[in-house]
C-alpha cells in the first residue's frame, strides 16, 4: 500500500476490563494463548502491506512496546518499513496527555512523511482483513475518507458507530453511538483518510473549540456533511474484547463450529520471542491426559484434563487437576486436585492443590464491574497466589498480586482489592 | 568450531537433502541446536559452523546467529563452506582439515582455547566445566569422555587414562578395546597447540583430529579426559535417531529440554507465525509431544508431531515422528513410522506395522528394527499398505507405487533423474 501510513490506536485507560488490564494496555491483553490483542492488526498491516506504522499508545505502554520493539515479526522491519512507537510527549508549548484520537493523531501529523493517505485503526479488534482492498475502493469511489462497516442487528449498532448509507455506498448520516440507531450498520473503527483532508479538519476543529478530543465527533460528522465518505463493507469474522465479558466470548469463539475466528488461515504473526516461545519445545501431553477441544501452546504440559481451553505457553496441568471452558496464560502451575470451570487466569499466577475455581452455574454479576462481567467467567489477576482448598466463586475478579489464604472462600461476583500495598513490580 | 559437514549416510533419506546435523529431532529442533544451546548456555558467542554436504537447510537455520545469541556487537556466527584458493586448498579432508583451512578466522579473533564441537549429538553440556577443567589441569589439551557399552567400543575413539584423567593412550575405533571410555568429538585446545598440531598435520598429511592428530599428540603434549555422565546420544543410525527421540517420551526422561534450555530457530518455515496446537473434540492424544500449528483430530499416541502437521479424523499416529507440515488423511494409520517433511498420507492407507521382518532389502544394515522411513514431500496413496523396513524415498508420487501393498523390507524410489533436476 503505497503512499499510506498507518496509526493503531493503543489506547488509554479502560475500565470495563477489570484486572486484565490494571497494569497494561488493552491491546497488550494475552490472548489465543501465543498472541497479544494488538496483534490482529500488527499482521493485518503487515500482509496488507503497509509500510510506516505508529503506535499511538497512552496507558502503561511498556508491556506493548516490549511486544511491538522494531515490528519485525510482522514484516514491518527493513528499508522503508517501520513501527514506531508513538507515547504521550512534552514539547515547548505543550504538555498534555493525548485527550482522545483526533488529538493523539493530531500531535503525531509529523510521523506521517510524505503519505498521502492516512490508515486508522484500533490495536484492540480480532479480525482479518486485507486493508488494500480499501485502499482499491476508496481510490475507485474518489472517497475523501473511507470508514469500514459490518452489518449487526440495527439494536446492536447504539454500541457502534452507526451510519445510512446511499445506494452507491457513500456515508449520509453517521452518528457515534446513537441511543436510537438508523441502521444496521457498525463502525469498526477502521479509517482511510486523504491526509490533506485529514490535516485540514483536524486543524479546523482545533481552531473552532482549541481543544481536540475525538475522531468520530469532530471530525468523522463534518465530513460526511461537507465531504465523500465511502462505506466499505466488511463480512468476515470481527470481534472486540472491550469487557472481560467480550473477552471471554471472543476467545471461546476459537471453540464454536462455524464462529468464522479461524487462527489458522488468517496466520497471524506475533513477537514469539517476548512471550517465550523461542524458549519452549512442543506441548506435552502426558500418558493419563485428557485432552478435547483445546489450544495448547508450545511448552505446555498436561498431564490432567482439559476441556475447551485456551492454555498458553508454559502452563502444566498436573494428574486429576481440570480445566474446562478457561483461558491459562503464561506459566502457571495448575495442582492436583485443582478445578477450574470458565476462568482467566492471568501470566505467573500460582494456585494450591484441591481448589475449585469457578463455576457454570447462575451468579450475580461483578460488584464493581456491572454490566461488563456478567457472563459467570472468573478473572484471576496477574501473580496472585492463592492457597490450597480455596473456593472461589463466579463473576470473581481478583485483582494482580493479591494472596488468597488456605481454605479461604470467595463468593460469586467479589472482587478481590488491592490492599494498599504494591506487592507487584512493574514490568520496566 | 562447530564441525557440521557430515554426511549421515546411515541415517539415508532422513540425511538425503540437508546435512545431518539439520535432521530435524524432537519436533521444533534441529540436531544441530543441542550443541549450539549448550554454547549459548555456556556464553559461548564467538563461533565457526563448518559444513560441506549440503548445507542449505543448515544455513537457513543458522541465518545470523540470533536464535543462539550469536550475533551483535560480541558475538559472531560464521559459516565456512569449503573454498578455493591460490594453491592447494580443496574439500575439507576431514575434521582437522576443516579447522586447518580456517585459522585465518581463529587467528581474527585471538582466544585464549579453542572449542571444537561436533552438531551431530544429542546431550546438555556446561562447556565452560570442561574448560575449567582444562585450565585447572594446565592442559594442552581436553576431550570429553564417557562410558560406552565394551560391545560398542569399536565405534568410537577410545581413552586410556590415569587417575588423573591424564590420556596415557588413544585407539581410533580399536577393533580390541583397552577401555570403554570414549571420546565424544568435543576437544579444547590451547590456541597456539591448536595452531602448531594443525600445521604439523597438515605437513603430515593427517587430516582427522580422532585419527591424526590425538594420536600424534600423546607423549608430547599433556592431553586430559573430561569425564562426562549425563544423557548423550550419536544419533547416526536410523534406530538410534527413533530411540533418542521416543526417550523424549518415557517418564522422567533425561532428556529434559526446558532444563537443558534448547533453542532453536523459529523463523525458519515460519514456525513462528503457527498458532497453538488445536486438538479437536473427537481427538485422542496421549503421551504425545504436540507442536504449534498442528491439528489433531484423530488419535495421537506415543508419537512426536513437528510443527503443522495434521492428524484427520480417523486417523491414528502411533510409536512415530511426523515432521512438518506433513498431513495425515482421514482414516489413515502410522505406526512405527518416522514421516519427514511434507509428506501426504492419503485416506485409508496404512504405514508401517508391529510385525517382524528381515531388513530393509536394498540398505539392509540401515533399517533393521522394523521402522518405515517416508520421505519428504512423498506422497503414499489412498488405501495403500506399507509393511516395516519400507524406504520411501523422497518426492515419490502416486505413479511410483505399484500396487495396493508394499511388501516388508521394500524401497519405493522415483525413476533415476538427473542429478541437475533433484
Amino acid at each position: 500500500m503505497k503512499g499510506v501510513a498507518a496509526f493503531v490506536l493503543a489506547g488509554g485507560r479502560v475500565m470495563e476490563m477489570g484486572v486484565l488490564t490494571d497494569k497494561r494496555a488493552k491491546a497488550a491483553v494475552p490472548f489465543a494463548g501465543t498472541y497479544r490483542i494488538i496483534d490482529f492488526a500488527m499482521s493485518n498491516l503487515g500482509m496488507s502491506g503497509v509500510d510506516r506504522v505508529g503506535v499511538l499508545s497512552q496507558y502503561r505502554p511498556s508491556s506493548l512496546m516490549d511486544h511491538v520493539r522494531n515490528g519485525e515479526p510482522w514484516g514491518l522491519l527493513g528499508r522503508g518499513r517501520e513501527v514506531q512507537m508513538l507515547p504521550p510527549f512534552q514539547a515547548e508549548n505543550r504538555v498534555d496527555w493525548y485527550r482522545g484520537t483526533a488529538d493523539a493523531v493530531f500531535q503525531n501529523l509529523g510521523f506521517l512523511g510524505d503519505a498521502e493517505r492516512v490508515l486508522i485503526c484500533s490495536g484492540d479488534h480480532v479480525y482479518n482483513m486485507d486493508y488494500s482492498m480499501i485502499l482499491e475502493e476508496h481510490m475507485a469511489r474518489g472517497a475523501d475518507l473511507t470508514m469500514v462497516f459490518k452489518r449487526f442487528t440495527k439494536e446492536a449498532c447504539s454500541k457502534f458507530g452507526n451510519a445510512v448509507i446511499d445506494d452507491s455506498g457513500r456515508v449520509t448520516w453517521y452518528q457515534e453511538k446513537p441511543a436510537v440507531p438508523r441502521s444496521d450498520l457498525g463502525s469498526l473503527t477502521i479509517f482511510l483518510f486523504e491526509r490533506q483532508i485529514l490535516e485540514h479538519y483536524l486543524r479546523a476543529a482545533y481552531r473552532q473549540v482549541g481543544q481536540l478530543q475525538h475522531l468520530y465527533d469532530q471530525v468523522v460528522p463534518r465530513i460526511v456533511r461537507e465531504g465523500h465518505v465511502h462505506a466499505f463493507e466488511f463480512h468476515g469474522y470481527w470481534a472486540y474484547t472491550r469487557t472481560i465479558d467480550d473477552y471471554y466470548h471472543t476467545s471461546m469463539d476459537l471453540f464454536r463450529p462455524g464462529s468464522g475466528f479461524d487462527l489458522d488461515t488468517w496466520a497471524v504473526t506475533s513477537n514469539t520471542e517476548e512471550s517465550g516461545v523461542g524458549d519452549k519445545g512442543p506441548a506435552r501431553i502426558g500418558p493419563g491426559a485428557e485432552v478435547s477441544d483445546c489450544r495448547l501452546a508450545p511448552g505446555c504440559e498436561v498431564y490432567g484434563s482439559v476441556t475447551r481451553s485456551i492454555l498458553s505457553p508454559g502452563v502444566i496441568v498436573e494428574e486429576g487437576a481440570v480445566v474446562e471452558d478457561s483461558v491459562v496464560m503464561n506459566g502457571v502451575r495448575v495442582q492436583s486436585g485443582t478445578r477450574i470451570v470458565k476462568g482467566i487466569v492471568d501470566k505467573g499466577v500460582e494456585i494450591g492443590a484441591g481448589c475449585t475455581i469457578g463455576h457454570n452455574g447462575p451468579a450475580v454479576p461483578n460488584l464493581t464491574a456491572g454490566s461488563y462481567h456478567t457472563c459467570g467467567v472468573t478473572v484471576i489477576g496477574r501473580d496472585v497466589m492463592i492457597g490450597s482448598g480455596v473456593t472461589v466463586g463466579a463473576n470473581v475478579q481478583i485483582a494482580p498480586g493479591q494472596t488468597i489464604q488456605d481454605g479461604a472462600r470467595v463468593p460469586d461476583g467479589a472482587f478481590v482489592e488491592h490492599d494498599g500495598e504494591e506487592p507487584w513490580f512493574e514490568r520496566w | 568450531m562447530l564441525l557440521a559437514g557430515g554426511r549421515g549416510t546411515r541415517l539415508n533419506i532422513l540425511a538425503a537433502h540437508r546435512a545431518k546435523p539439520a535432521v530435524p529431532f524432537a519436533g521444533v529442533y534441529r540436531i544441530i541446536d543441542f550443541a549450539l544451546s549448550n554454547c549459548m548456555d555456556g556464553k559461548l558467542n564467538v563461533m565457526g559452523v563448518l559444513t560441506q554436504y549440503r548445507p542449505l537447510s543448515l544455513m537457513n537455520h543458522l541465518t545470523d546467529g540470533s536464535p543462539w545469541d550469536m550475533s551483535g556487537r560480541s558475538g559472531a556466527l560464521k559459516i565456512m563452506p569449503p573454498y578455493q584458493a591460490s594453491e592447494d586448498f580443496d574439500w575439507y579432508h576431514g575434521t582437522a582439515d576443516a579447522v586447518y583451512q580456517n585459522l585465518n578466522f581463529i587467528w581474527r579473533h585471538k582466544p585464549d582455547r579453542v572449542l571444537i564441537l561436533s552438531g551431530d549429538h544429542i546431550y546438555h553440556m556446561d562447556y565452560r566445566k570442561m574448560i575449567e577443567f582444562h585450565v585447572h589441569n594446565d592442559s594442552d589439551f581436553t576431550i570429553a569422555a564417557m562410558p560406552v557399552p565394551w560391545e560398542e567400543t569399536s565405534r568410537f575413539g577410545i581413552i586410556v587414562s590415569d587417575s588423573n584423567q591424564k590420556i596415557v593412550e588413544f585407539q581410533e575405533k580399536p577393533k580390541e578395546a583397552k577401555s570403554n571410555f570414549a571420546s565424544m568429538g568435543i576437544y579444547v585446545f590451547n590456541t597456539g597447540v591448536l595452531l602448531e598440531e594443525l600445521q604439523r598435520a597438515h605437513k603430515n598429511g593427517g587430516t582427522d583430529f580422532g585419527a591424526d592428530v590425538i594420536p600424534s599428540m600423546l607423549g608430547r603434549r599433556k592431553l586430559s579426559a573430561f569425564p562426562f555422565d549425563g544423557y548423550w546420544r550419536d544419533v547416526g543410525t536410523i534406530d538410534s535417531y527413533f530411540d533418542a527421540n521416543m526417550d523424549l517420551l518415557t517418564p522422567n526422561t533425561p532428556m529434559d529440554l526446558s532444563r537443558w534450555k534448547v533453542r532453536t530457530n523459529l523463523a525458519y518455515e515460519s514456525v513462528h507465525a503457527m498458532s497453538p496446537a488445536k486438538v479437536s473434540p473427537s481427538a485422542r492424544v496421549a503421551n504425545s509431544l504436540v507442536s504449534q500449528g498442528c491439528v489433531v483430530d484423530g488419535v495421537v499416541e506415543n508419537s512426536i508431531l513437528s510443527p503443522g502437521v495434521i492428524v484427520e479424523r480417523g486417523a491414528v499416529v502411533k510409536d512415530s515422528i511426523v515432521m512438518h507440515r506433513s498431513h495425515v488423511g482421514y482414516g489413515a494409520k502410522v505406526v512405527r513410522s518416522i514421516v519427514d517433511k511434507h509428506v501426504t498420507i492419503k485416506a485409508g492407507a496404512s504405514v508401517g506395522s508391529y510385525d517382524r521382518c528381515e531388513p530393509n532389502k536394498l540398505f539392509p544394515t540401515h533399517l533393521v528394527a522394523g521402522l518405515v522411513v517416508v520421505g519428504k514431500n512423498s506422497i503414499v496413496p489412498e488405501g495403500v499398505t506399507v509393511g516395516p523396513n519400507v524406504i520411501i524415498y523422497p518426492g515419490v508420487g502416486e505413479k511410483h507405487f505399484s500396487g495396493p501393498t508394499v511388501e516388508p523390507g521394500e524401497t519405493i524410489e522415483p525413476p533415476a533423474v538427473h542429478p541437475a533436476m533433484r
